[in-house]
C-alpha cells in the first residue's frame, strides 16, 4: 500500500514537471542596455507563439509605469501612451482604443508578463529578433538600443498556424534593420525557434533577385509624424514570378505592415498618411492575393491585402519614389520526401517560381538543411521518410522569408564544406524537385521550365445590340472554368494550360453599361485569367467556336438580381433514394439535374448555394437549416419518384407548403411551383402530375417560398432512362431556371428571356468572330500593361505605356 | 356376429369419439372466428396510378379489431388485383400505443430499408398507415416510429416529427 502511495506520488511529480516545462517556457536571455548588461533571468518567457517581458523588468529598464491598484486590470504608462491589459484576456486598451493581443498576459511565479509586441508599441520599439544569430534587438526610439541575446530553450512548437502568424508577421527582416520605423514598432511578434537555432551561420544566400533592403534611417530626422504623405497609387507587379505591391507615395512613409490569420491578410498602415477621393477595392484574384482593399483611418491610411493563404512578405525601398514595394513571398502548397537510390528528393509544390534554395550539412546530430528563400509554409509539420540515410524530417517556417527542411541523418555524408545553393524553376503546375545526392555532394534541380504551348493573342471588348462582350482569342484551343465573385461583381474565366506573357488591362469601357473592366493575366503558373468586373449583378454566357480557339463571354444585366436561391439535389450518400429497374439511384440523377440548374441560376446572375456538390449524405435538418440561416429567396429541392411494388406510374409533379398564416391558394411557395411546373412541363414535356400541397420536410421547414419537384419516375423504365440522359437533365434544369426567373419576374415585365434560348442568340450575335475571326468594327483591345491594376479610379484607367 | 365384432366396433366408436373432441379442440378458435360477430373495417391501398389512396372492406371479428390487427392485415395487401400494396415486403408492426389520441405506432426496420423510395411511394406508406388507423375510435392522429425510435423522415420527403392527422386529400374521392 505504502509502495503503491510513494509510486502515485512519484508520478503526479513526474507529471507537474511535465506540465511545468511544457507549458510556459523561460527564455533564457543575456540583456544589453546601452552598453550594459543586465542579468534577467526571468524577465522573458516564452508565451504562445511570442515572447513576453515582466512587468518588473519593464519598469525597470524601460521605465513604464506599472499601476495593478484596481487589479486585475493593470495600467502600464509610458509617456503618454497608455495600456489597460487584465491576465488572461486577449484584449486590451491601448490609448482608448481596443486591440486583440497576440497572446493573453499571463501571471506566472507571481510576475506578470506582457506579450512583448504590446511592450514594444507601449515603449515604442522596434523589435527585431535575428533566429538564425539567436539574437533579439530591441531598439528604442531615439536610438537607444537593448540588445537581447535570446535563446529560446523550449516552446518549439510551431507547428500551429497562429505560430505561422507570428514568424511571417515579423515585419522586418533580421539584419540590416530593412526599414525605417522610428514611429512605434508594427506590433511584430518575435517567434520562438522551430527548432534550436544552428550554430554555425549556413553559406551566403544565393540571393537571385533580391535587392538591398532599405537601409536603416537616419533616427535622429524621423521624427516624421508631421509630414504627411498622399497615397497616389498601389499597383501589383510580377517581377521573376514573385508579387510585388508598389505603393506610390508624394513624400516618404513610415509604412507598417503585418500578417493576420483568419481569413490570411496583409495589413500595411501608413501612418499620417492622406488619401484622396476615389479609393476602392481592387480584385487581384492571383494565386496569392485575392483582392486589395484601402481605406483611409484614423490617422493614416490602411491597404489590406486578402491573401489566399499565410504568406510572408519584405518590404523595400521604391526605386525612384519615395513610396516603397512589398514583396510577398511564394506559398509552400505542400512538400515530401522520398528516398531514390543514395539521394533524396524533395518535391514541392509551391506558388510560383523561381525559388532559391541553399543545402547545407549541420554536425552533431548529422543533419542536412535545405532552405526555400522567400517561401512560407502554412504550419510546421512533419516528413515521414525513413532511409538508410535519413531516419526523420521536418518542415517549418524558419524565417518569414525562408522555409527549412531539416532532415535528420543515420551517418555522416559527404556534403560541401560551404554547402549547395541554386535556383529552380517549377513546372506550370508548380512543381519543383531538388534531388539531394548525399553520395556525390550535389543538388540537382529539377524540373525544367516547361513553357505552356498555349496563350492569348488579344482580349477585347465589344457592344452588339444589348449584349456586352468580351472577345478572346487564344493560339490554340481554350477551355475555360467560369466563376462568379463578389466585391466587386466579376466573372471570372480560368484559361487551364494557357500562358498570360502580359498582363492586360485593366479596359473600362466608355460605351458599357455592365462591364465596368476587363483585364487578364496568369492566375497560377499554369492557368491563364480574364477577369470581367460588372457594375451591376450580370448574367453571363460563354460560347466557343468551332475548333474552340474563341471564346465570347456576353454579360447582361441579370434578372435574379443577385438574389440567394438554395438548390438541394435529395439525398445521396448512404440514402440513395428511389432505385429504377435498371439500377440507376435517384441522389445520382438528382446531383446531376441540380448541378446543372446552380449553373443555370448562376449564369442568370443569382447566388446559388447548393445543400450538397457531390455524393454525400446531408441530413433534411441541415439542408433547411443552411437555407434559413442564408436568408435565401428560394429553395429548389429536386427530386426523382417511385411508387415500387412492381408498378409504375408517370409524369412530373411540383410539391409546395404553405407558410403559416397564408392561403394556400396565395401562397408564395405555390406561386413558385406554379411557375416551376409549368415551365418544366415545357421544356421536357412529361404527363403532369399536377402542383400540389404536401407536408415534406424541407417545404414545412424552410422559411422563404420552396418547392420539391419529382422530375419523373425513376421507376418506370422509360422516365429511368430520360433521367439518366445529360441532355434531358440539362432541359429540365433549364427549365426550373426558367420557372425561377419567371417567379421572380416582376409582376407586367415581359416574360423572361429563355435561358435554354441564351446560347444560341449570342452565337447568332458574335457568329462573325467565332467562324472568321472577324473583330466587331467597335470592339477595344485590352491593352498590354506592365503594371496591373491600380487601385485609385483616376489612375487605374489611365493606361500608361 | 360375434364378441370380437361388437368390441371392434365399441373401439372405433371410442377412437371417433376421442378425434372428434381432439378435432373440436383444434377447430374451436376457427369455429369461434366463424360463428363470432363480425363488423367491417376499411384497409388503404393506392391506385394502380400511385395517385390515391384507395379504401378495400374486411370483416373482422368484432373483438378481433385492434390497431396492430389492421396494420398486419395492411400488411398482407389489396384483395384487388387493381390495386398495390403501401407496405413493402418484410416490414411488420412491432407496436401501438395509444395516448391521448395519438397512436405511435413502431415499424420494424424494413418499412424504410425495403421501401422503393420516391414521395409518392412514402406519402402512400405514410398516409396508408394513418387512414387505416385513425378510423378506429380513440385514434385521431400517428405518429410513426422505426424501431421504437422518433425520425424524421420515412425516405427523405415527409416530415414525421410530429403526429400526422388524416389527409382526406389522399383519399380517392
Amino acid at each position: 500500500m505504502a509502495r503503491g502511495w510513494r509510486r502515485g506520488i512519484l508520478w503526479l511529480m513526474a507529471g507537474l514537471a511535465v506540465l511545468f516545462y511544457a507549458c510556459p517556457g523561460w527564455a533564457q536571455v543575456k540583456l544589453v542596455l546601452d552598453g550594459r548588461t543586465i542579468p534577467s533571468s526571468g524577465a522573458l518567457m516564452l508565451m504562445g507563439n511570442g515572447l513576453g517581458m515582466s512587468v518588473a523588468l519593464m519598469a525597470e529598464e524601460l521605465g513604464v509605469e506599472v499601476d495593478d491598484s484596481a487589479w486585475p486590470v493593470v495600467q502600464l504608462r509610458a509617456g503618454d501612451r497608455v495600456a489597460r491589459i487584465e491576465p488572461g484576456q486577449r484584449t486590451a486598451v491601448l490609448d482608448g482604443r481596443s486591440i486583440q493581443l497576440q497572446s493573453a498576459p499571463t501571471v506566472h511565479e507571481g510576475m506578470l508578463f506582457v506579450p512583448l509586441h504590446l511592450v514594444a508599441e507601449l515603449a515604442a520599439l522596434r523589435v527585431d529578433w535575428n533566429l538564425f544569430a539567436g539574437v533579439l534587438t530591441l531598439e528604442r526610439r531615439g536610438g537607444v538600443s537593448a540588445v537581447l541575446d535570446a535563446r529560446a530553450l523550449d516552446g518549439q512548437g510551431t507547428s500551429s498556424r497562429a505560430g505561422l502568424a507570428a514568424s511571417a508577421g515579423l515585419v522586418n527582416r533580421p539584419s540590416p534593420s530593412p526599414f525605417p520605423s522610428p514611429a512605434p514598432s508594427p506590433s511584430p511578434s518575435p517567434f520562438p525557434a522551430p527548432w534550436p537555432a544552428p550554430e554555425p551561420a549556413p553559406p551566403p544566400a544565393p540571393s537571385p533577385a533580391a535587392p538591398e533592403p532599405i537601409p536603416a534611417p537616419a533616427l535622429a530626422g524621423s521624427a516624421g509624424r508631421q509630414v504627411s504623405a498622399a497615397l497616389l497609387d498601389v499597383r501589383l507587379r510580377t517581377v521573376e514570378g514573385r508579387h510585388e505591391l508598389v505603393v506610390m507615395t508624394d513624400a516618404p512613409v513610415e509604412p507598417r505592415a503585418m500578417y493576420l490569420p483568419d481569413p490570411d491578410r496583409l495589413v500595411i498602415d501608413l501612418p499620417d498618411a492622406t488619401l484622396s477621393t476615389g479609393w476602392r477595392t481592387m480584385p487581384v484574384d492571383n494565386v496569392v492575393m485575392h483582392q486589395l482593399r484601402v481605406s483611409s483611418e484614423e490617422g493614416g491610411v490602411r491597404l489590406v491585402a486578402d491573401l489566399t493563404g499565410p504568406t510572408g512578405y519584405t518590404l523595400l525601398p521604391a526605386d525612384g519614389h519615395p513610396g516603397f514595394i512589398v514583396r510577398l513571398n511564394h506559398q509552400l502548397r505542400s512538400l515530401a520526401a522520398t528516398p531514390t537510390g543514395g539521394a533524396i528528393s524533395l518535391e514541392a509544390v509551391v506558388t510560383g517560381g523561381p525559388v532559391a534554395y541553399q543545402a547545407f550539412a549541420l554536425r552533431e546530430p548529422w543533419r542536412l538543411v535545405v532552405d526555400l528563400l522567400e517561401v512560407t509554409v502554412p504550419a510546421a509539420f512533419d516528413l515521414p521518410i525513413d532511409s538508410p540515410v535519413v531516419q526523420s524530417g521536418r518542415v517549418s517556417q524558419f524565417r518569414q522569408d525562408a522555409v527549412r527542411v531539416v532532415l535528420e541523418l543515420r551517418e555522416p555524408i559527404n556534403w560541401p564544406q560551404g554547402g549547395v545553393s541554386g535556383i529552380v524553376h517549377p513546372d506550370p503546375d508548380g512543381r519543383l524537385i531538388v534531388l539531394l545526392d548525399t553520395e556525390l555532394g550535389r543538388a540537382i534541380s529539377a524540373p525544367p521550365r516547361v513553357e505552356l504551348s498555349n496563350g492569348l493573342d488579344y482580349v477585347a471588348f465589344s457592344r452588339l445590340g444589348d449584349m456586352e462582350l468580351v472577345l478572346v482569342q487564344g493560339r490554340g484551343p481554350l477551355e475555360a472554368e467560369i466563376r462568379r465573385l463578389r466585391d466587386p461583381e466579376r466573372i471570372v474565366l480560368d484559361f487551364p494550360g494557357v500562358l498570360v506573357e502580359r498582363s492586360l488591362g485593366p479596359l473600362a469601357p466608355a460605351e458599357s453599361a455592365v462591364v465596368a473592366a476587363v483585364r487578364a493575366g496568369q492566375a497560377t503558373p499554369s492557368t491563364g485569367r480574364v477577369v470581367v468586373e460588372t457594375r451591376q449583378v450580370a448574367e453571363h454566357q460563354v460560347v466557343f467556336s468551332e475548333d474552340r480557339t474563341r471564346a465570347v463571354l456576353s454579360v447582361r444585366p441579370s434578372q435574379l438580381g443577385g438574389r440567394t436561391v438554395v438548390v438541394d439535389p435529395g439525398h445521396g450518400g448512404r440514402d440513395p433514394g428511389a432505385i429504377g429497374p435498371g439500377g440507376t439511384q435517384e441522389k445520382d440523377v438528382n446531383l446531376a439535374i441540380a448541378l446543372e440548374l446552380a449553373r443555370y441560376l448562376e449564369q442568370a446572375g443569382a447566388r446559388v448555394v447548393l445543400t450538397r456538390d457531390r455524393d454525400v449524405y446531408v441530413d433534411l435538418a441541415t439542408r433547411t437549416r443552411l437555407a434559413n440561416a442564408l436568408q435565401a429567396d428560394a429553395f429548389i429541392s429536386i427530386h426523382s419518384d417511385a411508387i415500387g411494388a412492381g408498378r409504375t406510374a408517370s409524369g412530373t409533379g411540383t410539391f409546395y407548403h404553405p407558410a403559416p398564416g397564408e392561403a394556400p391558394d396565395r401562397s408564395m411557395s405555390g406561386r413558385l411551383g406554379e411557375a416551376v411546373q409549368r415551365e418544366v412541363l415545357a421544356a421536357i414535356g412529361l404527363p403532369d402530375r399536377g402542383v400540389r400541397q404536401r407536408a415534406f420536410y424541407v417545404l414545412l421547414h424552410t422559411e422563404m417560398p420552396a418547392v420539391l419537384v419529382e422530375v419523373a419516375f425513376i421507376d418506370n423504365p422509360a422516365e429511368e432512362k430520360l433521367l439518366t440522359d445529360p441532355e434531358f437533365q440539362r432541359r429540365t434544369a433549364a427549365g426550373i431556371a426558367q420557372g425561377v426567373l419567371r417567379f421572380f419576374a416582376d409582376a407586367g415585365a415581359p416574360a423572361p428571356r429563355r435561358i435554354a434560348e441564351w446560347e444560341s442568340e449570342l452565337q447568332q450575335v458574335a457568329a462573325a468572330f467565332l467562324e472568321n475571326g472577324d473583330i466587331p468594327a467597335n470592339a477595344v483591345m485590352v491593352t498590354p500593361v506592365t503594371a496591373l491594376g491600380a487601385v485609385s479610379e483616376t489612375v487605374a484607367h489611365t493606361p500608361e505605356f | 356376429m360375434t364378441g370380437l365384432w361388437r368390441r371392434g366396433v365399441v373401439l372405433l366408436l371410442l377412437i371417433g369419439i376421442v378425434a372428434a373432441g381432439w378435432w373440436g379442440f383444434r377447430l374451436q378458435p376457427a369455429l369461434q372466428e366463424l360463428l363470432a360477430p363480425r363488423t367491417t373495417v376499411w384497409l388503404y391501398f393506392s391506385d394502380a396510378e400511385a395517385q390515391y389512396l384507395v379504401a378495400e372492406q374486411r370483416r373482422l371479428p368484432v373483438g378481433d379489431v385492434t390497431a396492430l390487427r389492421l396494420l398486419e392485415e395492411l400488411g398482407r395487401g389489396p384483395e384487388r388485383p387493381e390495386l398495390l400494396p403501401t407496405i413493402p415486403a418484410g416490414a411488420r408492426p412491432l407496436g401501438v400505443t395509444v395516448d391521448n389520441g395519438i397512436a405511435r405506432v413502431s415499424y420494424s426496420l424494413e418499412l424504410r430499408t425495403r421501401h422503393p423510395g420516391g414521395s409518392t411511394g412514402e406519402i402512400l406508406t405514410v398516409y396508408s398507415i394513418v387512414s387505416t388507423l385513425t378510423q378506429l375510435p380513440g385514434i385521431e392522429a400517428v405518429q410513426l416510429l422505426l424501431d421504437g425510435a422518433e425520425i424524421d423522415t420515412l425516405v427523405g420527403h415527409l416530415d414525421l416529427s410530429n403526429p400526422l392527422l388524416p389527409d382526406s386529400r389522399f383519399v380517392a374521392p
